[in-house]
């Protein structure tokens, strides 16, 4: 079996959080069991298309299954009788001529319509099951978002609305149970917990974030590394010698730039005078989850992606939390229609941030002629400004957070090895990025492919 | 819950423990559709047996 072909697979699969295992078994075409599909590799078929035979069986008790099904017999109506006659050989001795009329291989009719695995021609049931995998994706996103969906007996309890909405996402009825009792004892043990949860948040240490050096992120940064030590013609022998040690060093340095964050982020939530239930929910946030927006595909642009943190894992970096974002995030919280769900609210607190940021921080390069095109843009990276590097940091990240650049996720770490510079136009878009390693130039980037620089803005 | 290829080649989810008994029953009607019987001919044949 053709190692792309499993990749894509797998790759499918992941985005419904469902593993894939290829297995070799005699006549057997794939089954599902837990959560995960198995393909049998050893047996010639359409594997894709199995696969996607097996998952939309995953998702067939689904309310949008029911719903796509219902559209599916309906619009097939006049031909149903004959499409399930068809089925009454291939089902044989597993259901009688009569279960089938009544309409017990209906799932099944409609999953083949999904996956061109029916002996009637339907030119749009390709479409329609791409459409449905969508919505069931759209739904697995959705509950990864901060819960902001008040149930009533939550809305109708004294609180403000963002103690309702730790309530909301803080008590899973195992470990954390709600408090009982009522009224305004009930209300004082809630703020108590909040108080205790979030002093818990700021004294984490740095144990609580120790990167596994054979994380699959922090092996693709070596391998990125390497490949850049190489575009600019430097030595990697270093490095390739002896991956372990590569791996080790990577993963320390980046376990101590993410604390760095962390503790940056903390520092500055003791001093702002903003609720604790808001502190708490996204001290929370940055802890579980990293929030990117995907710039880099064709078909998604914009979209904003939001991911699960492991701790031990994941290299990216923490949430924009500063004074601007957090404001603009308590003070919109009431304007929920307007955006559908946290993640796009959190990006449009990055995009104000960010507005003030291109602004603020223009500089004038001695012997640069930009001949009115755009201005340059400098973070003093720790080597230059140690005390204020990582709120630089959040600066840049938030600035270059609408391009394809690692940097909206690896600021810190960038500016922790050198400054950094954003060639950005009269409507502050940023065009090009020049990274430093210490005093020489680690990387240069354009905005229109990851290599390569646009000859003219 | 498995699945397996049908007498027509298709995707068809069965109980795993029918498998043998499926499978026995689409090669009967491969053969009886190679010598030309009719489906209804084909659905008396396996009825009886």
């Amino acid at each position: 079996m053709d190692e792309s072909i499993k990749q894509r697979i797998i790759e499918f699969n992941n985005q419904f959080g469902i593993k894939t295992v290829f297995v070799t078994q005699k006549d057997v075409m794939g089954y599902a069991l837990g959560n995960t599909i198995y393909i049998n590799e050893s047996v010639e078929q359409d594997y894709e298309k199995t696969n996607r035979h097996e998952l939309l069986h995953f998702f067939e008790e689904t309310p949008e299954f029911e719903a796509t099904k219902k559209r599916l017999l309906e619009e097939h109506a006049d031909k149903l009788d004959d499409i399930r006659s068809e089925y009454e050989l291939r089902y044989f001795g597993l259901y009688s001529e009569e279960e089938i009329k009544a309409g017990v291989l209906d799932t099944e009719i409609a999953i083949d319509m999904m996956v061109d695995n029916s002996s009637f021609e339907y030119e749009d049931g390709l479409k329609i099951g791409d459409d449905f995998l969508g919505q069931i994706q759209h739904s697995i996103e959705e509950k990864r978002y901060l819960n902001l969906s008040l149930t009533a007996n939550i809305r109708g309890m004294n609180l403000s609305d963002w103690e309702k909405i730790f309530v909301l996402n803080y008590y899973d009825g195992k470990e954390r149970r709600l408090p009982q009792g009522k009224g305004a004892d009930r209300v004082q043990a809630i703020r108590e917990d909040i108080e205790k949860y979030l002093q818990e948040l700021y004294e984490l240490d740095e144990t609580s974030m120790q990167i596994d050096s054979h994380s699959p992120e922090v092996i693709r940064e070596y391998e990125s590394e390497i490949k850049a030590l190489k575009a600019r013609g430097e030595d990697t022998f270093y490095l390739e010698s002896d991956p372990e040690r590569g791996y080790e060093e990577i993963a320390r340095r980046i376990s101590e730039q993410l604390y760095a964050e962390y503790k940056h982020i903390v520092d500055l939530m003791k001093g702002l005078d903003i609720e604790p239930s808001l502190k708490s929910m996204m001290l929370r946030e940055t802890l579980t989850k990293v929030y990117k927006l995907d710039r880099d595909n064709e078909t998604n642009k914009g979209k904003t992606i939001v991911k699960n943190r492991k701790l031990n894992e994941s290299i990216a970096g923490h949430m924009i939390l500063n004074e601007s974002t957090l404001q603009f995030i308590y003070e919109h919280i009431g304007n929920l229609d307007e955006f559908k769900n946290f993640a796009n609210l959190y990006f449009a607190a990055v995009e104000i941030y960010k507005n003030t940021v291109a602004e603020k921080s223009q500089i004038t390069l001695e012997g640069v002629d930009t001949y009115g095109k755009g201005t340059w843009i400098k973070f003093d990276g720790k080597g230059t400004d140690e005390e204020n590097y990582l709120e630089n940091a959040k600066k840049l990240s938030a600035l270059v957070q609408d391009t394809p650049w690692c940097t909206k996720q690896l600021a810190s770490s960038q500016l922790a090895n050198g400054d950094f510079y954003v060639f950005v136009d009269a409507e502050q878009k940023p065009h090009i990025a020049v990274r430093m390693e210490g005093k020489s130039i680690g990387e240069v980037r354009g905005i229109y492919n990851r290599t390569r620089i646009r000859r003219r803005i | 819950m498995i699945t397996v290829k049908s007498y027509d080649g298709r995707m068809v989810t069965i109980p795993e423990e029918k498998k043998d008994e499926y499978e026995q029953n689409q090669r009967l009607i491969k053969m009886y559709l190679k010598q030309g019987k009719t489906k209804e001919e084909i659905k008396e044949l396996l009825k009886n047996g």
